[in-house]
């Protein structure tokens, strides 16, 4: 009887009913959202070194492209991700900024919501920055801007001729501009650019994207054709630090780690009713 | 009014939030309408910006400058159309043929050097560190688990059998890798969604 009822334990520790791990998930990430644990954010060496990277090519007189390539719902992560390095450029004197999307057609949306959060410092929509909005034909239409700007460039997202946008002035060509922060999600994102921008132009490239695409990208990081790489909510969370403004990842963060937490305690838990399991059964589970 | 309209809109999203979040329950009614209401939201969106991009860029070209030459990709997107009918099918191939083309022809005059030969040159140069040494060893051994040329006997003996082995794990290293950054972001996107229920809808923080 006691057997049996021990057996009946280690089949359960497999069987958990998903419910209830749902309802512990969602109680782990209320929890340190209402009430912060404040755990030390460590700052990794990717996104160390993608900051460096953005400081470093982003010195008086630049021009920089941020390509806002990843839709709404990618937001809790992106964004923060968007808003830090966007952010950290609107800092930077006497830089040019060109926003825009080539993938994504809701990109000069969300590249009008990031500009809500960041603080401009003084910079003048037209003068020193500008949201170009949405070009159709994704591949086609990033090879036609890299090879000319104004054959493509009519106006901006607000539909003002380009002939009256001071910060457009000069720029013909790729060429023009020394540093591309793409921020993707997913297709048409960073392997368009890398082809079309990228290889041929040999533009610096600082990406920043989704967890989920991180080990996917890191080949392009140590190849060198990504300079630095920022990802998911915890790169964003890392980001927030080094430029000292804390926002929605590094207020997410916590949440992540008792997840994480929760997440490792069930593999655990699930492996132990495994192979307790199967030592009882004398190894058939 | 403003204020009203943002609150409405609150309400709204954390109504379709809670509607998709009873997935986890069973797949219940609400789940389906939530569902449903997003993937015609996602289609209307897509269709109100191609016919924007219709009428600003090609449309707005030939009535605002004289440019005619616009007249022909119009044709080309109509002629997309002509799939739905039997007799004029065969006309839907060639802007597709075009579309498939132009893609290619695109894509493909630097892929070979972006994704090929750019990650082979920086595998094979620079060796100056255990973690790139480390990872040169990792790639031979995963591409000898996809040789299948040399026999099934050839494979399952002598150094093949071992490497090849070998290469499985670090298959399997890369795929838990990319496992737990799926997980990650799922948590990441969820943690979003309880922000704005938490803080933005019951105005908890």
């Amino acid at each position: 009887m006691i057997a049996s009822a021990k057996e009946g334990f280690w089949n359960k520790l497999q069987a958990i009913d998903q419910r209830i791990l749902y309802v512990l998930i969602i109680v782990v990430v209320a929890l340190p959202l209402l009430r912060p644990l404040s755990l030390p954010i460590t700052v990794t060496s990717a996104t160390r070194t993608a900051y460096e990277k953005v400081d470093e090519y982003s010195g008086p007189g630049s021009v920089i492209v941020i390509a806002y390539e990843f839709i709404a719902g990618n937001w809790p992560e992106m964004g923060p991700i968007a808003v830090a390095m966007t952010q950290h450029l609107f800092r930077k004197p006497d830089i040019r900024i060109i926003l825009l999307a080539m993938g994504r057609d809701q990109g000069p949306i969300l590249a009008e919501n990031t500009l809500k959060y960041i603080d401009e410092m003084g910079k003048e929509y037209g003068e020193d920055y500008v949201n170009l909005g949405f070009f159709a034909g994704a591949e086609a239409a990033m090879a036609s801007f890299a090879s000319d700007i104004p054959g493509l460039v009519k106006k901006d997202y607000y539909g003002t001729p380009i002939e009256q946008l001071p910060v457009m002035s000069g720029l013909n060509d790729l060429n023009d501009i020394d540093m591309f922060l793409c921020l993707w999600s997913g297709t048409p994102g960073w392997g368009e650019y890398l082809r079309q921008w990228q290889t041929p132009y040999g533009i610096t490239v600082i990406g920043g994207t989704l967890g989920i695409n991180g080990p996917g990208a890191q080949p392009y990081v140590s190849s060198g054709q990504l300079k630095g790489l920022v990802v998911g909510l915890r790169g964003g969370g890392e980001y927030e630090k080094l430029i000292g403004k804390p926002g929605e990842a590094t207020s997410g963060l916590d949440a992540v780690s008792t997840t994480h937490l929760l997440i490792i305690a069930f593999i655990i838990l699930g492996n132990v009713g495994y192979f307790a399991g199967r030592k009882r059964t004398g190894g058939e589970v | 009014m403003a204020d009203i309209i943002v609150e409405i809109g609150i309400w709204v999203a954390a109504a379709y939030t809670l509607m998709i979040y009873s997935y986890p329950y069973k797949d219940t009614p609400l789940f389906k309408f939530a569902e449903h209401t997003m993937i015609g939201l996602g289609i209307a969106i897509t269709t109100i910006m191609g016919i924007r991009n219709i009428l600003d860029i090609a449309v707005g070209s030939i009535v605002n400058k004289g440019e005619f030459a616009w007249i022909i990709p119009i044709l080309l997107g109509l002629a997309l159309f002509t799939r739905y009918s039997r007799q004029y099918a065969w006309l839907s191939r060639w802007p597709l043929a075009l579309l498939v083309g132009v893609g290619i022809g695109v894509s493909m005059g630097s892929s070979v050097d972006a994704s090929f030969l750019a990650q082979i040159r920086s595998t094979v140069t620079g060796v100056n560190t255990l973690n790139k040494a480390l990872l040169g060893i990792m790639i031979i051994i995963t591409i000898t688990y996809f040789i299948f040329s040399i026999g099934k006997e050839q494979r399952e003996k002598g150094a093949f059998k071992y490497t090849s082995q070998l290469g499985r794990y670090v298959m399997m290293l890369c795929f838990g890798a990319l496992f737990g950054n799926t997980i990650m972001t799922r948590m990441a996107l969820f943690i979003g969604r309880m922000n704005f229920l938490l803080f933005e809808w019951l105005k908890l923080g």
